[in-house]
């Protein structure tokens, strides 16, 4: 699967950054990386 | 940033993604501790998110030690949440949106999520979303709960997609189910 990470309260690290596709301030940003 | 290949469907978790439920829990930590003369460091609190119900016990007994009472502390903060979530429950930005392009694009999309079912249900029909997913997966729905990857898979059981690698996870968190590659 593509993991696309949005933190919250827990700050992603660097290892969760390496691991996912991406990390996204919000959904909308999510929004523009699906569209695309 | 684009997908590294386009999707075919799409899971969601649900507190901290799609509501504003992690800062609600936050608070009623805060105010349930404080009501009871405990001292609850935010560090402390933000280590348990993302844990599993035994974890986050272990984390609170170890910090309170001996004659804490973890099982009655807990239901004084779930009381306290339910309530914060009548006057409080807000939708993150960009859920709408999201969810009109997943229409727009005929994706088919899952919540994967640790709350309970009421839980789930109570959030959606509070925003007018309970027919905005083809399935839903919350605790009781497989064996081994966040941080996990157990909820994603059984959300891509029912959504009938084929899941591959799925990583675990603590942080608020989408996956897109590839669409398999063509023959």
């Amino acid at each position: 699967m593509m993991t696309i990470m949005v933190p919250d309260l827990l700050v992603a690290t660097a290892e969760m950054e390496k691991l996912c596709i991406c990390v996204a301030q919000d959904l909308h940003e999510v929004c523009k990386i699906m569209e695309t | 940033m684009t997908l590294p290949r386009k999707a075919c469907a799409v899971i969601f978790d649900m507190d901290g993604l799609m509501f504003d439920t992690e800062s609600l829990y936050r608070d009623a930590i805060i105010t349930t501790a404080s009501a009871s003369g405990l001292d609850t460091p935010l560090p402390l609190i933000l280590s348990t998110i993302g844990l599993s119900g035994e974890a986050t016990r272990a984390v609170y007994d170890g910090h309170f030690g001996q004659g804490f009472d973890f099982d009655m502390f807990w239901t004084a903060v779930s009381k306290q949440f339910y309530e914060l979530t009548k006057s409080q429950l807000r939708l993150k930005a960009g859920v709408g949106e999201l969810l009109d392009a997943l229409d727009d694009a005929r994706l088919p999309r899952a919540i994967a999520t640790s709350s309970r079912h009421e839980d789930v249900r109570h959030h959606l029909a509070a925003h007018g979303l309970l027919d905005r997913f083809q399935a839903i997966v919350a605790r009781g729905d497989y064996s081994r709960g966040k941080p996990n990857p157990d909820p994603f898979l059984a959300a891509a059981e029912r959504l009938q997609v084929e899941p591959g690698h799925v990583l675990p996870w603590r942080i608020p968190t989408m996956v897109c189910v590839p669409r398999p590659a063509q023959v």
